[in-house]
């Protein structure tokens, strides 16, 4: 579903998303190479939650937690994810998120949990 | 183990808002197999073992950059100094195992490829020297090649012959390159205790004891420390400001290993080092003379300089050194005058000399760097600059160097550009009082007793 709106850019609203990605933090079990985090920003409307869990879906994308709230008309949200039996590469993956993301006016960025792991652990 | 939302936000902002990246990674391609008596089968043999082992460097980079969101901004290659290849080789002309050189780095699509050096530190070997002496036309018939001599240690003292002799190569290298501005002078570099596994050219080599085919890991960030000393507030103690550059320092450095460690996995090659030197390019936003004007200086080059950087580079190591304990290369913060914008506007208005240049050198991690001077500056002129740079790398026990671009036609006032990474800058003064009497002594500045440390 094609858009008008210009993707909301990520860096002005940082702070927002902080607001609510507390609730993604408290995962287990799952090793952390096959986990990822996706954040979404973008204008509101219906189906944003429904097309991205799509994407994910589609490939067997596991979603282990979700963190979302709705500012006004911005519509922001974290979600934890496991990869591990993805039936498409990582690559893929990415590039259809992004595709959604482009098609619908969001901002959606995909990154390996690991990185966070390795910057904010002694 | 859990990842709080702050750390997910503060990760996600250095990486889409901040532009962190990775600078470099640099391969290491050990050459000695390929030495022998002559010079072409020599200079094919070069081009075949860096072709086969750099052969996916480049894919494999991207590929790991797409899926970790980290840019490799720069993917290298650094062999063997090829005084030491050549050595057996029976004709005195070792240009064309360089122009072998440049077309691996053209076919692989890797930006520079270094090593075409000489160790001279005590004495020159008559391969050291024809080495030395064919830097101008390697130089100027390639366009990656980079090339370094290193001319002292602590332990060694400083090689004044050297010295005197590359005052004269840099100058024969710029005229031979008079329409890029000297360009062939951005492709060299004059050490003092030059580091052997050091990723960033121009002054890559790979030194004697590092393997063969490791991968080394260059990181930077001035945009990120920049933004964090911005956040802090024109009025927080600098003990509390060193604190905070020194955590941002580990984070990147973290993110830096990670990728590093996952190209050279994939490559199926050692993971060598990680440099964590703060490099500037000429990009807005990623100077690290940006660092310390947020610091608190109006203009770089003004009184608070020199302990500003002291401050940063050691922070910066610091924060480092916790997060891996493969640091090496350079590591600490870069000065380059012509791709650091900032710096290279400073120069420009006057506020920074390179009397000041010559200072901040001793507190930071390289020397006198991407420095356009006049075309008329005599080549004892630039040995002593050399020397100087030297003097201080020896005595403090610390790598220094020189990267000077003498332009040929080109006075005080004029701008030259390099172009991409290289930048531009003014070309700034020099005290022409001579020097030439005491470079033409030549011999050696003897070890200082900093060296005698058994």
């Amino acid at each position: 579903m094609k858009t008008k709106d210009k993707p909301v850019k990520v860096h002005g609203n940082m702070r927002i998303l902080a607001a609510h990605a507390r609730a993604v933090s408290e995962l287990q079990a799952v090793k952390a190479e096959s986990r990822i985090v996706i954040a979404v920003i973008g204008t509101d409307r219906p189906g944003i939650m429904a097309g991205v869990t799509g994407v994910l879906a589609k490939v067997n994308a596991n979603i282990l937690d979700v963190s979302q709230t709705t500012m006004s008309d911005l519509f922001t949200m974290v979600m934890l994810v496991d990869i591990k039996g993805i039936t498409v590469p990582y690559s893929k993956l990415k590039a259809a998120l992004e595709a959604y993301g482009r098609d619908s006016g969001l901002s959606i960025i995909m990154q390996h949990e690991e990185i966070f792991r390795a910057m904010h652990r002694v | 183990m859990s990842i709080s939302s702050q750390e997910i936000i503060e990760t996600l902002g250095m990486i889409h808002a901040q532009n962190l990246d990775i600078r470099t990674v640099t391969m290491g391609v050990d050459l000695h197999d390929c030495a022998g008596e002559d010079v072409t089968r020599v200079a094919r043999k070069c081009y075949e073992k860096v072709m086969r082992m750099a052969a996916r460097l480049v894919p494999t980079a991207e590929d790991v950059a797409q899926e970790y969101g980290i840019p490799i901004i720069n993917k290298r290659v650094s062999v063997t100094p090829i005084a030491w290849v050549a050595a057996a080789c029976e004709s005195r002309d070792y240009v064309p195992i360089a122009m072998e050189l440049d077309r691996a780095a053209r076919e692989l699509g890797i930006d520079f490829i270094g090593g075409f050096s000489a160790l001279v530190q005590k004495d020159m070997t008559p391969a050291g020297e024809t080495l030395i002496r064919c830097i101008p036309r390697a130089l100027a018939q390639t366009s990656r090649l980079c090339s370094s001599v290193n001319i002292g240690t602590t332990k060694a003292g400083i090689n004044m012959d050297a010295v005197a002799l590359m005052g004269e190569i840099i100058k024969e290298a710029a005229d031979l390159t008079a329409d890029s501005g000297g360009g062939a002078c951005a492709r060299l570099v004059i050490f003092c205790n030059a580091v052997e596994d050091n990723p960033f050219m121009a002054g890559a080599f790979l030194g004697a004891g590092e393997g063969d085919g490791g991968l080394s890991v260059g990181i930077s960030g001035p945009g990120t420390i920049r933004a964090v000393v911005q956040a802090l507030g024109r009025d927080l103690d600098l003990q509390l400001v060193a604190e905070e550059i020194k955590r941002v320092a580990f984070k990147i450095t973290r993110a830096g290993e990670l990728v590093g460690r996952k190209c050279a996995a994939r490559l199926g090659v050692p993971f060598n080092i990680i440099d964590l030197s703060l490099a500037p390019t000429p990009a807005p936003g990623d100077s690290v003379a940006d660092i310390l004007e947020a610091l608190g200086l109006d203009k770089v080059g003004c009184p608070g300089t020199t302990a500003a950087l002291a401050m940063l580079n050691d922070a910066v190591k610091r924060g480092g050194a916790m997060a891996t304990s493969h640091a090496g290369g350079m590591s600490g913060a870069f000065i380059p005058v012509s791709e650091d914008a900032t710096m290279s506007r400073r120069a420009a208005e006057g506020a920074l000399t390179i009397e000041k240049l010559e200072a901040m050198t001793a507190v930071c991690s390289v020397g006198l760097d991407m420095v356009i001077v006049p075309g008329d500056t005599t080549a004892e002129t630039l040995s002593g600059i050399i020397a100087d740079e030297a003097a201080i790398g020896m005595i403090n026990k610390k790598t220094t160097a020189v990267r000077v671009i003498p332009a040929p036609g080109k006075i005080v006032g004029d701008y030259v550009n390099f172009g991409g990474l290289l930048g531009g800058g003014p070309v700034m003064p020099v005290n022409t009082h001579s020097c030439a009497v005491f470079i033409r002594r030549g011999g050696r500045i003897p070890a200082p007793l900093q060296g005698l440390s058994n």
